[in-house]
């Protein structure tokens, strides 16, 4: 069930008269009250970058606005009211080839936090999965650097005074699933 | 569909046994769907409404349209009695000559004068559309009326004198240019001068007319009531609508945007189109279904046209939105490309588009968009396209609330099915929500475009214009899947299921991944099979 498609003309021709896709549009889609009552709703969302403390941008890159908030935040919101629910933010721990890590010790000055941090529940690179909920300001860093791209795991340590114990973070990403 | 009218002059007898004349539209032939009693504002007459009675007429309306008292070629009262009771009354003789009930429509003092002869009979009509009037009026706005209304009481040496005058009043508008036209609005007398067609007396008696207006009860009124008001008019304010709505709080309103206080006039096609619809909810015309062709509906009935035609159609002045995605109507914006210059300053709004933006070259468009796209960064950096920051869920009511003003919606929709339903295919977000609350919609109908499954289709009736296309719709073209993606695509499947086999007391129930497009990064729910869904549903592109 979706309100908006993209894709190539095979899309176009899977979904043609086929009862396996319906198609609604936002007010239906959308409405947090119907995901609440589906259960188990997964939000699963990317990112331009995150915070150590778990604030998403996904919107802008050095102050200049790439995209828009469009529907990620009614699915966090349907993700929240829903039993057994989760919102995910899901993105690749580098940009730029590898210049930039996306899990920063602060969001780009300027930047809009499109999902607030304590909306996140879990956070997914290709490093591993942190979770979150239940989770300190310390806690959260430690568990994001964890995910981050090896390259930048010591500098996003060095930004926090209270992540001085560089071995414990080292060892939690370790032990990282 | 249009009936051919027949137009006879009125002669009808008015309360005090004044003569009020007029003429009366009715379709030639067969029973009309319903009475319409129009009626005029101070200063104007019958003929203010000849374009919107022959459309009614066209429309299987019988249409009632006749002089006040003291106006045009009705009788001047010969004490002067120009009071609104004294004009409800009337309206009461000539509601009482009609053969049914009928909706009464009102400009302005005529307005008033049926909200006068309601608060004495509330059952008196089938429905009163207030056109540009309400019960607070703005004071600047009445005096300028009043001072146009009381100025060259002592005539005109010739018409082009009353052309200027008009012109003064509605600086807006063309001058008239059909001078003999302006007769009408005055009376040559024996000087061989020209004097205004009302009876002078009517300007010295407004004070003691607005504290009848003001003292007007409404609370009887239980009859559909529609206030249109004139987005430019300098008579009716926003917050003098929402007094009405407080006071008749059935009532709905409606703003006609590129008009002042002489709706009508000033845009008599979007005039129309907002009345009709009023009496197609009244009396909705019988439907008929042919075999194997759309069923037309009421004044409703589409016009096929090309996409040069249809563009052709809008205006500088003009608030157009666009559809999203896969369904961008690129045959239609070929077009505003092309006639970019003759519309330039028109308003365009729509989400994320995938081609690339050549409507915005030589900034010819005022744009609006709430998703961003390569093409429009730069131009959103420099101020140059409005940034909505909004959620989807908020924008179907950025237009449905009247936060951005809207004229058209172009929607891209599949042909009709042997029913006449059109489906939205890939894109059901939010123009089929707010095409229908547009004044004018137009359909890209393509016959590449899917039929898809859900709520997501209208029928071609609830379309203005047709514009018929067999071409491929624009494709999103992501990159393929990479390692890392395909990665974060697994690790978060396995967390969900683990998480789902922890959490979850009933096996049968299975979670719902639901991927969203934001930051930059398409998340895309694999279309190929449940297994491919949940071995990669992620996996991002750069966009």
């Amino acid at each position: 069930m979706s309100a908006e498609l993209m894709g190539s003309v095979a899309l176009f021709e899977f979904v043609a008269d086929n009862p396996l896709v319906v198609m609604e549009p936002f007010d239906f889609i959308l409405d947090p009250a119907r995901m609440a009552d589906m259960g188990q709703m997964i939000a699963v969302n990317s990112a331009v970058q995150i915070d150590l403390s778990g604030q998403v941008n996904a919107e802008s890159v050095n102050g200049r606005q790439i995209s828009g908030v469009g529907g990620s935040f009614d699915f966090v919101r349907g993700a929240l009211d829903s039993p057994g629910g989760r919102v995910v933010v899901a993105l690749p721990s580098e940009a730029g080839r590898g210049r930039f890590s996306r899990i920063v010790a602060q969001l780009d000055p300027g930047a809009p936090v499109s999902i607030p941090r304590h909306h996140v529940q879990t956070v997914v690179t290709e490093h591993g999965i942190a979770h979150l909920e239940g989770l300190s300001l310390r806690g959260r860093a430690e568990a994001l650097i964890a995910i981050a791209s090896p390259d930048f795991r010591e500098e996003l340590a060095a930004s926090l005074p209270y992540l001085e114990d560089k071995a414990r973070v080292t060892s939690r990403a370790e032990a990282c699933p | 569909v249009t009936v051919p009218a027949k137009r006879m002059r009125l002669c009808l007898v008015g309360s005090d046994g004044l003569v009020l004349r007029g003429d009366r539209r009715s379709p030639d032939g067969q029973e009309p769907r319903g009475e319409v009693v129009l009626l005029h504002g101070a200063g104007q007459t019958h003929h203010s409404w000849s374009k919107t009675s022959e459309r009614l007429a066209a429309c299987g309306w019988a249409v009632t349209a006749y002089d006040a008292r003291g106006h045009g070629d009705s009788d001047w009262h010969p004490e002067g009695n120009y009071s609104m009771a004294a004009l409800a009354e009337d309206l009461a003789a000539v509601i009482g000559s009609l053969a049914q009930r009928p909706v009464l429509v009102g400009a302005s003092m005529g307005g008033v004068t049926a909200l006068t002869a309601l608060q004495h009979q509330p059952d008196a009509a089938l429905g009163v559309a207030l056109v540009d009037v309400v019960i607070e009026l703005d004071p600047n706005g009445v005096e300028r009326i009043l001072s146009f209304m009381s100025a060259h009481a002592g005539g005109f040496d010739s018409l082009e004198e009353v052309a200027v005058a008009i012109e003064s009043y509605r600086p807006t508008r063309a001058r008239e240019r059909r001078l003999e036209g302006l007769r009408k609005n005055v009376r040559e007398r024996e000087d061989g001068r020209y004097y205004w067609h009302w009876d002078p007396r009517i300007v010295t008696g407004p004070s003691s007319r607005a504290n009848e207006r003001r003292s007007l009860i409404t609370d009887q009124i239980t009859i559909p009531t529609l206030i249109i008001r004139g987005r430019e008019s300098d008579v009716v304010s926003p917050e003098g609508v929402d007094d009405m709505l407080r006071r008749i709080p059935h009532a709905t309103s409606v703003d006609v945007s590129g008009t002042g206080h002489m709706i009508a006039g000033d845009d008599n096609d979007r005039f129309a189109r907002v009345l009709t619809d009023f009496l197609d909810r009244l009396a909705p015309e019988s439907r008929t279904a042919t075999d194997g062709h759309p069923q037309k509906v009421g004044t409703h009935m589409p016009v096929t046209m090309t996409a040069a035609e249809a563009v052709g159609t809008l205006g500088p002045l003009d608030h157009v939105l666009l559809p999203p995605g896969c369904s961008e109507a690129v045959a239609i914006q070929r077009e505003l490309v092309a006639q970019r210059d003759r519309l330039a300053g028109m308003s365009i709004a729509s989400g994320l588009l995938l081609g690339d933006y050549e409507f915005l070259e030589d900034a010819k468009y005022r744009y609006s968009t709430w998703h961003v796209m390569g093409p429009v960064r730069d131009r959103i950096a420099s101020g140059d396209v409005s940034f909505f920051p909004i959620r989807a869920s908020s924008v179907v009511s950025l237009f449905t609330d009247g936060h951005l003003p809207l004229d058209v919606v172009v929607v891209h929709v599949s042909s009709p099915d042997r029913h006449g339903f059109c489906s939205f295919g890939v894109s059901a977000s939010y123009p089929m929500t707010v095409a229908r609350v547009a004044p004018k919609v137009i359909a890209l109908v393509n016959a590449k475009m899917p039929r898809v499954f859900g709520s997501a289709r209208m029928h071609v009736s609830e379309f203005d214009i047709l514009v018929e296309v067999d071409e491929p719709l624009i494709e999103y073209r992501g990159t393929a899947i990479d390692d890392i993606s395909a990665t974060i695509g697994t690790r978060l499947c396995r967390s969900v299921s683990a998480a789902f086999r922890r959490r979850c007391s009933s096996p049968s129930r299975r979670p719902a991944v639901v991927a969203s497009r934001c930051g930059g990064w398409g998340l895309t729910a694999s279309s190929h099979s449940s297994n491919r869904a949940c071995s990669g549903p992620v996996h991002g592109q750069r966009s």
